[in-house]
């Protein structure tokens, strides 16, 4: 554009020269284009050549017959190796050549066989291209700099193009429609031409820009030219077109400096190679294998149609009523008059493009404007699956029967014999990688084998256990045959193992997040790091879509990179620091959606994560915090020690201070119960914290030895409930530490016996001296271990508590234990022979019958008076959880339980509910006529409409009279309350229930109720009786989201009459694009919907952040409420309406 | 227009560029749909400027020989092809996107450009009725003489049918469903039956079109009904893909923001390029070099962007003694995060220590300063 007009012309006259030489006579291509594919043999015809020369590497010359084969129907895929380099534990070279009816080459061979025209494969051999591309490593490609913008550059944006593939599609496909072929030619060695000139050092077009090995392929290529008389026609990249110009052939200097270039390369390879049919899915660009297309059956019919504008019209009209039709087939309206609009468009695009018919971009575009209707998620969608089915196709091509068979076998029967691998099935082999080269090399192809999946031999587990990589492996065997059957059904993947191993990593870090993950460190075990780093950057895109679970996947991924890996490649480590920085910083805002949750591996997993990524994390630091400060107790203990496993010792006095208080202040019920869920999550987060940290444990043998007997007594069951979330290693290692303790000071030690017999004395003169439990004793009972030492009451105490927590087992350290046999002193009694009361005081009696009924004692349920026990939700759930399998005269005395609970609940419930849905209950004005007539509003709104009187005065004009609609004209609201059932009764399902019972007491409101979980129950029936309710839930299952919305939208009369509310953690089991596409139509049919993460009196919650927002960004907001929330939800959307 | 342009505060596109809309008329021969001042091609010319100068094909009285087209519409080219042949055809065209993204602009200029006037249009509140899309009454004269066209109000939409023009509903979605509903007829058959008035109908003259503009962060407000969205092109609105182009926009507008308020200096490209930089990051969610952020929820547009430079250009500009416009940058971007969502200030939060500390380490002068106020923002926040 602003360049002077000197080197333009110079420009011009360099590519008519190119254009026009004849000898040879050049052909730029691209591997895959239609445009050139179609008018390729009329070229030919006109070049009537006596020598054809391909861009293919030499390799290929014994397969061009197969290729050529009038019974090979394409597509097919030709791989090239060189097995002596992949032997030599070098990185493979490789050569990937997937061919279709469009690919230029393919045309020139069948032309050429059908003329009897020789042909010579011209590209440097895959053989020598390995030491090719290790040299280019090497040197830097620095881009050059430019005052002006480049030819390219200037196409690129001229186009709106993101890269030269995109600009190659505008500038020389669209515009090939109906085009002469020398016209098509010479557009193509244009694009050609400008891209090198672009990226060429110095703007030298001769000079063979990305290093050494563009310049070895044109050497061979030329040096290859030079041998070739007569009339000779070169089909090649048109990229390397200008590199063979006849200049540079006939120049002797040039000819000598690639000779002598080429001699310092070329060594004789060991070139194996597997001719297989592909298919047009395979070789469409987005399945992750290599060189491909979009969008292939499309270029197919533009190969097919592309000589007569008119023919292709029709074909893209065709094109676009299929894929509206495709549209209807997956449930979404699509009818003719936006097919007709969106053939409209696509012509009138390429019209107003000067483009004589619509290409690929004026499809797509059409579609995308009038089908997709700006809806990503669950239209947009249906649209571009609709588009991939009609655009991709689904053709498989094969190979002539004769073809030789895939050359993957014959590689991997040659490495199995050189490295000594052929071994019997089963037969185990122990590697050291690290010392012996032989084991190294052999370490390396098991890994590649395995990551191709043809498993020579499977890793025994334990080899990288705990992410610590072990200096030896441990490997079983397969058969050899077995191997080869294998081998066999993965030969599309390539002529070698490396080469399949590349490929079948390639794709499979295309196929999704968790995959992309895996293949991280397969990719590292096999020697790709190269592969490692695309498949950490395909992570870090999507980053944004996945659970914590999997960004602690990612983060412990990039950390094993980083801390085990011995040697691992300079970029793949920045790759793993940066994708580790990102992991953590996402991870840090999950954090708060895990508050309301009190599941034992949410606060691992918080535990967990606060290890694996160090103190340096600022944003899991504030989040951390603030969960530990604010948030609700299980979760907040959970923060506070994934705070101390971030900061290790600065949060141990704050954990003292607040174990303190919190011991001191359980003398309530309520307080008991946070202090029990508040030591969980701490326990559960952080299991080591009290083995480990002296100061710690300091803190909470301080307290508890010295509370007085009896205030221990209260809290007692608390405590052990709190510490269950150890496991029977860990209380005996902490018995240990604090058996330690008071060897190792003899001052502290002292401390305690004064303390004791202060309290013993103050004991003795109560007459209650046998009552004593000592600290030792105290930790006993707290932990339930080595309880057998304990005699008198503590032994009495220690047996009714193991009857109600489970009896840890005294022998062995492993959790098998827990939770099971009842400790024989008690299973001989009931719990009305034990004096429970007496034991713990009337208080406390009732949490540990309720502990006991939580873990299925029914017995102890039965036990609990139903008049005088507290009402709560959790003794709901506990005893709601009981009820199977129960003789009837026991089923009615927890009825009578169960009722008395609902009644509370719901009585407290229905006061804070009631007030918010006033606005149902009261008249609402309206437009349409009823019996009251409502003067007042009717003036205000008339105001506007006023009539002058003859007199000169006005009068307002009732144009529109405005009425009192009565409640019951009104009625029609329908709430449908979706219940998520999948995991155990939640406090949020009984709240469900409940709420729901008081929105059905509202006479504006009818009120469905719904259960889901893999399957769905109507329970609407009941939804006025909580009680019933309640007893019909039947809890369990997966979560298939989808499934529930779509029986509620079954339930739905009027849409925009109708409330939906889904109670669920949103932690979706079933398809998650089925389900925002449920969401989406549910929202487009005008529902109101209102998600909950959580429905309980705290409102806090626990769920997926993620799915969350994306079901909120579908049109179904999700937070997590109180009933009183919903409520007010429930009336102001109805007053809105 | 009886006022003239230079005493209004917003010049209207089709006054403002008169001139290039004369020259383009007269210098473009291509074949014009009905009644449009321009061919598809100029138009898509007028929006996104012209390569160079155009030259008139015969010398016209009171055009110069040659012009060269602004840059009206930063966006993709490709679009604006799309949203013409949209408009040439029989659907109506929606813009749909973020806050902030020149929606209206567009429309603007598309009206301004096919019909010579943009003035038919009507804003779309959660109070518009059926009445602001169809037609009024003058109530006295109704009263006073019966029902005659004469005691009859077109609303805009009507006027662009009678005339043959391109209407524009801004925020359609705001408006409520049933009043929305009230264009499906509209659009399918072209005519607006008048009942009152016996048989009489008004319809749509050839070259009648309809843009109407929605904002994705009011979904669920009311949303559209399918059969209303069968009658309507999609067109999604990005923000500014370029960075550069972004950058050259905000400067213009800053720059021509201080102009008009008689400021004594100029913007400070500095503090532009950090802002606009910390935009892109928190808008898009991934920075330049790649690396991922947390998006706050708050609309972060160009528009905001504008907006924050802006202020921070004024304040320097006006109070010139106090010190490094740098150190107000936590606060500009503070005041814009934290709108909707109280998280919204940790994710800021969270940006500074993934972003602007790596920046830091790296050696940039501008972010170094701005990790220096990490404590600043983390007390405000």
């Amino acid at each position: 554009m602003s360049s002077s007009p000197a080197p333009e012309e110079t420009a011009l006259v360099e590519l008519d020269r190119l254009v026009e030489q004849s000898a040879p006579y050049l052909i730029g291509v691209r591997h895959h284009s239609p445009s050139l594919a179609r008018v390729l043999p009329r070229l030919l015809d006109a070049a009537a050549p006596t020598a054809i020369a391909v861009e293919l590497p030499p390799e290929a010359a014994p397969w061009l017959e197969w290729l050529t084969h009038p019974e090979t129907v394409t597509p097919v895929a030709l791989a090239l190796a060189d097995a002596a380099a992949g032997a030599a534990e070098a990185e493979p070279a490789v050569g990937f050549y997937p061919f279709a009816d469009f690919s230029p080459e393919l045309v020139a061979l069948r032309w050429a066989a059908a003329h009897g025209v020789p042909v010579t494969c011209i590209d440097l051999p895959v053989a020598a291209r390995a030491r090719a591309r290790d040299a280019e490593r090497t040197e830097i490609a620095a881009p050059p700099e430019r005052d002006t913008a480049g030819y390219a550059e200037t196409a690129h944006r001229m186009t709106e193009s993101e890269d030269s593939a995109q600009s190659w599609d505008r500038l020389v496909e669209a515009r090939s429609t109906g085009a002469d072929p020398e016209a098509i030619r010479r557009a193509a060695l244009v694009h050609g031409w400008g891209t090198r000139r672009d990226e060429s050092l110095g703007g030298e077009p001769d000079q063979a820009p990305d290093g050494l090995g563009n310049r070895l392929r044109e050497a061979a290529m030329r040096s290859a030219l030079r041998g070739l008389d007569g009339r000779v026609v070169a089909i090649v990249g048109a990229f390397h077109a200008p590199a063979l110009t006849r200049e540079l052939l006939s120049a002797a200097e040039q000819a000598a400096a690639d000779e002598s270039l080429l001699a310092a390369s070329v060594s004789a390879g060991d070139p194996v190679a597997s001719l297989v049919g592909y298919g047009m899915a395979e070789l469409d660009l987005r399945s992750g294998y290599p060189a491909g297309i979009a969008d292939p059956l499309w270029q197919q019919e533009v190969f097919a149609d592309g000589d007569s504008a008119a023919a292709l019209q029709e074909r893209a009209a065709a094109t676009l009523t299929a894929v509206a039709r495709e549209i209807r087939g997956q449930g979404h309206p699509c009818g003719t008059g936006e097919a007709t609009e969106a053939v409209r468009m696509a012509l009138d695009l390429a019209t107003l493009r000067g483009l004589a018919a619509p290409g690929r971009r004026e499809l797509l575009e059409a579609m995308t404007v009038v089908f997709a209707h700006g809806d990503i998620l669950g239209r947009g969608r249906a649209v571009s699956r609709a588009a991939q089915i009609v655009l991709v196709g689904d053709r498989r091509g094969r190979v002539a029967s004769g073809t030789p068979t895939s050359g993957l076998v014959r590689d991997l029967r040659a490495r199995l014999d050189e490295l000594k691998l052929r071994r019997a099935d089963g037969e185990e082999l122990r590697l050291d990688p690290l010392r012996s080269p032989l084991d190294g090399r052999r370490e390396r192809f098991l890994q590649r084998a395995l990551a191709a999946g043809i498993p020579v031999a499977n890793p025994v587990a334990g080899t990288a256990a705990g992410g610590m990589e072990t200096v030896t492996t441990r490997w079983r065997c397969n058969s050899p045959e077995r191997s080869e059957a294998l081998a066999e059904a993965v030969a599309v993947l390539g002529a070698t193992v490396d080469q399949a191993a590349r490929a079948a990593l390639q794709r499979r870090l295309a196929t999704g997040w968790d995959a992309a993950v895996g293949a991280v460190r397969q990719a590292v075990r096999a020697g790709f790091p190269d592969l490692a780093r695309s498949a950490l950057d395909r992570a870090r895109t999507g980053i944004d879509d996945v659970s914590l679970r999997e960004l602690i996947e990612l983060i412990s991924v990039a950390a094993w990179v980083v801390d085990v890996v011995p040697d691992p490649d300079p970029d793949l480590l920045s790759a793993c620091v940066d994708a580790h920085r990102d992991a953590v910083g996402r991870a840090a805002a999950q954090v708060p959606g895990l508050a309301g949750g009190t599941s034992t591996q949410d606060a691992r997993l918080l535990g967990e994560l606060a290890r694996i990524v160090g103190p340096e994390a600022l944003r899991l630091a504030d989040a951390l915090g603030e969960l530990a400060d604010a948030g609700p107790p299980f979760a907040a203990g959970a923060a506070r020690a994934a705070l101390e496993e971030l900061h290790a010792g600065v949060h141990v006095g704050a954990i003292g201070a607040e174990a303190r208080r919190r011991i001191l202040a359980a003398g309530r019920p309520e307080s008991r119960r946070d202090l029990r869920l508040w030591l969980g999550g701490l326990l559960s987060a952080s299991p080591r914290l009290l083995i480990d940290s002296d100061s710690a444990r300091e803190g909470f043998a301080d307290v508890i030895g010295g509370l007085d007997d009896s205030a221990f007594v209260t809290r007692l069951p608390t405590l052990r409930g709190g510490f269950e979330a150890l496991d029977d290693g860990q209380c005996d290692q902490l018995l240990a530490a604090f058996g330690a303790r008071g060897r190792a000071a003899p001052a502290m030690a002292a401390r305690w016996a004064v303390e004791d017999e202060q309290a013993r004395r103050r004991l003795a003169a109560m007459g209650l001296a046998s009552q004593l439990y000592s600290p030792a004793e105290r930790w006993k009972l707290v932990l339930g271990r080595h309880q057998s030492g304990l005699t008198g009451r503590a032994s009495t105490v220690a047996a009714t508590l193991d009857r109600a927590y489970g009896a840890r087992s005294d022998t062995g350290t492993g959790v098998a234990g827990r939770g099971g046999a009842e400790p024989p002193e008690v299973s001989v009694r009931e719990w009305n022979d034990i004096d429970l009361a007496d034991l713990f005081g009337t208080d406390v009696r009732e949490d540990v019958l309720a502990a006991a009924a939580g873990r299925g004692d029914r017995d102890a349920a039965l036990s609990l008076d139903p008049v005088h026990a507290r009402p709560s939700v959790e003794l709901l759930q506990s005893i709601l959880g009981l009820r199977g399998g129960m003789p009837p005269d026991a089923a009615a005395r927890l009825r009578l339980l169960v009722r008395r609970c609902v009644d509370e609940l719901s009585r407290s419930l229905a006061t804070t509910m009631i007030p918010a849905l006033h606005g149902l209950t009261t008249a609402r004005r309206t437009l349409r006529p009823t019996r009251r007539f409502d003067p007042r509003a009717t003036i205000e709104r008339n105001l506007a409409h006023t009539l002058e009187l003859a007199d000169g005065t006005r009068r307002i004009v009732p144009h529109t009279p405005v009425f009192r609609a009565p409640v019951q004209r009104s009625v029609g609201w329908h709430v449908i309350v979706l219940v998520d059932v999948s995991g155990s009764m939640e406090p949020s399902t009984v709240f469900a229930a409940l709420t729901a019972a008081v929105l059905a007491g509202v006479p504006a409101l009818s009120v469905s109720f719904l259960t889901f979980s893999t399957e769905v129950v109507d329970l609407s029936e009941h939804a006025t009786d909580p009680l019933e309710l309640l007893l019909e839930i039947a809890v369990g299952g997966g979560t298939d989201i989808a499934l529930g919305l779509r029986a509620a939208a079954e339930l739905i009369r009027v849409p925009r009459r109708t409330l939906l509310v889904t109670v669920s953690d949103f932690e979706n089991g079933g398809d998650d694009a089925a389900m925002l596409a449920a969401v989406r139509a549910l929202a487009d049919s005008g529902v109101a919907m209102l998600g909950c993460a959580a429905l309980d009196d705290a409102g806090a919650a626990r769920y997926d952040l993620h799915t969350a927002s994306k079901v909120a960004a579908a049109g179904m907001p999700v937070s997590a409420v109180t009933p009183a929330g919903l409520a007010s939800w429930v009336g102001e959307t109805v007053v809105a309406r | 227009m009886t006022t003239p342009s230079t005493e209004r505060q917003i010049v209207p596109p089709e006054d403002r560029y008169a001139h290039e809309l004369a020259f383009l008329a007269a210098h473009d021969d291509g074949p014009r749909p009905p009644r449009w001042r321009l061919s598809p091609g100029a138009v898509v010319t007028f929006l996104v400027g012209s390569d160079g100068r155009l030259r008139l094909p015969r010398p016209t009285e009171g055009l110069p020989e040659s012009l060269a087209i602004s840059r009206k519409y930063v966006g993709s080219t490709a679009l604006v092809e799309r949203c013409v042949v949209t408009l040439a055809g029989s659907r109506g065209l929606l813009l749909t996107g973020e806050p902030g993204t020149a929606k209206s602009m567009l429309s603007e200029l598309l009206a301004a450009a096919i019909c010579g006037s943009s003035a038919y249009a009507v804003q779309g509140t959660a109070g518009t009725t059926e009445d602001h899309l169809r037609y009024g009454w003058n109530y006295a004269q109704l009263l006073a003489h019966g029902p005659s066209e004469s005691a009859l109000v077109p609303s805009p939409v009507m006027a662009a049918m009678q005339q043959g023009a391109v209407a524009r509903v801004e925020e359609i979605t705001r408006c409520l469903p049933e009043v929305q509903d009230a264009l499906v007829s509209l659009l399918s058959e072209r005519r607006i039956a008048v009942p009152e008035l016996g048989d009489s109908e008004v319809p749509a003259r050839p070259g009648f079109a309809l843009i109407a503009t929605a904002n994705l962060r009011d979904r669920g407000v009311s949303e559209m009904s399918a059969a209303l969205k069968r009658r309507f092109n999609f067109e999604q609105i990005d923000p500014i893909a370029d960075f550069d182009a972004e950058l050259a926009l905000v400067t213009e507008q800053v720059s021509a923001a201080l102009v008009s308020a008689g400021a004594p200096a100029g913007p400070d490209d500095t503090v532009l390029s950090v802002l606009v930089t910390a935009f892109r990051d928190l808008r898009s969610g991934r920075t330049q070099e790649g690396w991922s952020v947390e998006r706050p929820t708050s609309v972060l547009s160009t528009a905001e962007a504008v907006a924050a430079c802006t202020s921070a250009a004024m304040s320097s500009a006006w109070f010139p003694g106090r010190g490094d416009v740098l150190r107000q940058v936590p606060g500009l971007l503070l005041g814009t995060v934290r709108k909707d969502d109280p998280e919204d200030a940790a994710r800021l939060l969270g940006y500074w220590d993934q972003v602007v500390a790596r920046r830091s380490a790296e050696g940039a002068a501008a972010w170094r300063v701005l990790w220096e106020l990490r404590g600043e923002l983390e007390s405000r926040a």
